[in-house]
């Protein structure tokens, strides 16, 4: 017996497994899942004190935008065009002066505030241009059929990619819906859920009701042959297209 | 309950200083063979020169344990999950007598180093519907004759049915093999939990 040998074979083995590309993938999309709530918080925080200053100009501007018009320190048309705000509403509301005026100590604070905003937005940017990267370089057709987005996701629950690869489509189908699913079964009801995690999908968010169920039932069918394609090393990208979208007419 | 210590204080661990010999507080609600211990039972086959296969040590927290009462044996931790790995890998450089194995406990006939090794005694604590299968297997490929287990069942890793007959099967099944010498609920500290101690027939 020499402990030695032990040592190095699972330290190997232990790197081998962490630095896979899926396990990658997961821990990154499991650092995403947790940004937006942080940013939604303090985006929260902020509009209590600039409700008072700027009133409804939250309705015209997207988050970043919004956050943008804080660090302006004069506001014109012009400034306003140089951060690509061209909404003219918002000129409007920034000229009505209707709201408080801050002390410089308090601008100080809220201006640090903003810049942390933009900073935690910055970062969830890198984080979904490195997963969309690794993901669609090492599983290209289940980033092709699924959506880069979805396919992060599913791993997430899934674990690893040979597990995922292992599931039937009737499991890919209801990924992400299981507490529904359970609720049903307990209950002997017949309104089990049709589709989890794939409803979001580019396809089928926009289809009725009817439709919603049978196009899930038919993308966890070609997911299950991507993934098995892309574990192989295959290219099926243009079968599974002709596929989908001989379907999508009928 | 507490154990001698083999290695000094460690700032994770709640110590005792008895007589100048250190003592470590063993927690039985984090580890089920010390409620099994706490909750009295007669025959608890473990000795200082004893080899043992530890299926399911996860971070190692009674593998520790383990590695203080067997002075001078060795034992083999086997688990799947290489994160908790990790930390057990930085336990055995501590510890003389821990060996790592990042291994499925299903399939651990194909691991090469372990080849030709006979244990004394096998701890089974993988939460798993084939529990019993996985037992069986290991004990033919690396138990001694009339050697002991030790397994720790979940029963509603099984099924969420009757936890009285589940256990009334799956005692039926290790009968088969083994000899079963003691079995004990392990109520207060782990629910639905079942100890089962017991020797190889040869």
């Amino acid at each position: 017996m020499n402990k030695e040998l032990f040592l190095e074979k699972t330290i190997t083995d232990l790197k081998l497994e962490l630095e896979s590309p899926d396990q990658r993938i997961i821990a990154i999309s499991q650092i995403l899942e947790k940004i937006p709530k942080n940013i939604n918080e303090l985006f929260e925080g902020l509009r209590i004190v600039t409700d008072t200053i700027y009133p409804t100009l939250e309705k015209e501007l997207t988050i970043e935008e919004y956050c943008k018009v804080f660090l302006l320190e004069t506001i014109t048309t012009e400034t306003l065009k140089k951060i690509g705000i061209v909404n003219p509403n918002v000129k409007t509301i920034v000229d009505s002066n209707v709201g408080i005026n801050l002390t410089p100590s308090e601008k100080k604070i809220i201006f640090n505030l903003v810049r942390n905003i933009l900073e935690l937005s910055e970062i969830k940017k890198q984080f979904e241009e490195e997963a969309k990267i690794l993901a669609e370089k090492n599983y290209p057709n289940f980033c092709f059929v699924a959506g880069t987005k979805i396919a992060c996701q599913m791993l997430v629950i899934a674990g690893s990619i040979s597990r995922l690869s292992r599931m039937p489509s009737s499991t890919i189908q209801l990924l992400g819906a299981e507490k529904s699913l359970f609720k049903a079964i307990k209950l002997n009801s017949k309104k089990t859920p049709k589709y989890g995690l794939l409803f979001n999908h580019a396809l089928i968010i926009n289809k009725t009701k009817r439709d919603k169920g049978r196009l899930a039932r038919f993308l966890s069918g070609k997911i299950v042959i991507a993934i098995k394609a892309d574990i192989s090393g295959k290219d099926l990208r243009n079968e599974l297209k002709e596929k989908i979208s001989k379907k999508i007419k009928e | 309950m507490s154990v001698k210590n083999l290695v000094r204080a460690n700032g994770d661990f709640f110590t005792i200083d008895i007589n100048t010999k250190e003592k470590r507080f063993w927690d039985p609600n984090r580890s089920k063979v010390c409620a099994a211990l706490k909750k009295g039972i007669n025959f608890f086959p473990i000795k200082e020169d004893f080899t043992v296969l530890y299926l399911g040590c996860a971070e190692g927290y009674t593998c520790s344990y383990i590695s203080d009462l067997v002075d001078n044996g060795i034992i083999y931790g086997v688990d799947l999950s290489p994160h908790s790995m990790q930390k057990f890998v930085l336990l055995c450089k501590e510890r003389k007598n821990l060996v790592p194995v990042l291994c499925d406990a299903n399939k651990l006939g194909e691991y090469d180093l372990l080849n030709g090794i006979k244990v004394d005694l096998i701890i089974q604590d993988v939460a798993q519907k084939n529990q019993v299968e996985i037992l069986n297997k290991n004990a033919k490929l690396f138990l001694k004759p009339k050697g002991h287990f030790i397994l720790s069942l979940k029963t509603t890793a099984i099924s969420q049915k009757n936890t009285k007959d589940i256990i009334e099967n799956e005692i039926k099944k290790l009968e088969k093999d083994f000899e079963i010498i003691e079995k004990r609920r392990l109520d207060p500290f782990e629910k639905k939990h079942i100890i089962v101690i017991g020797k190889l027939r040869s």
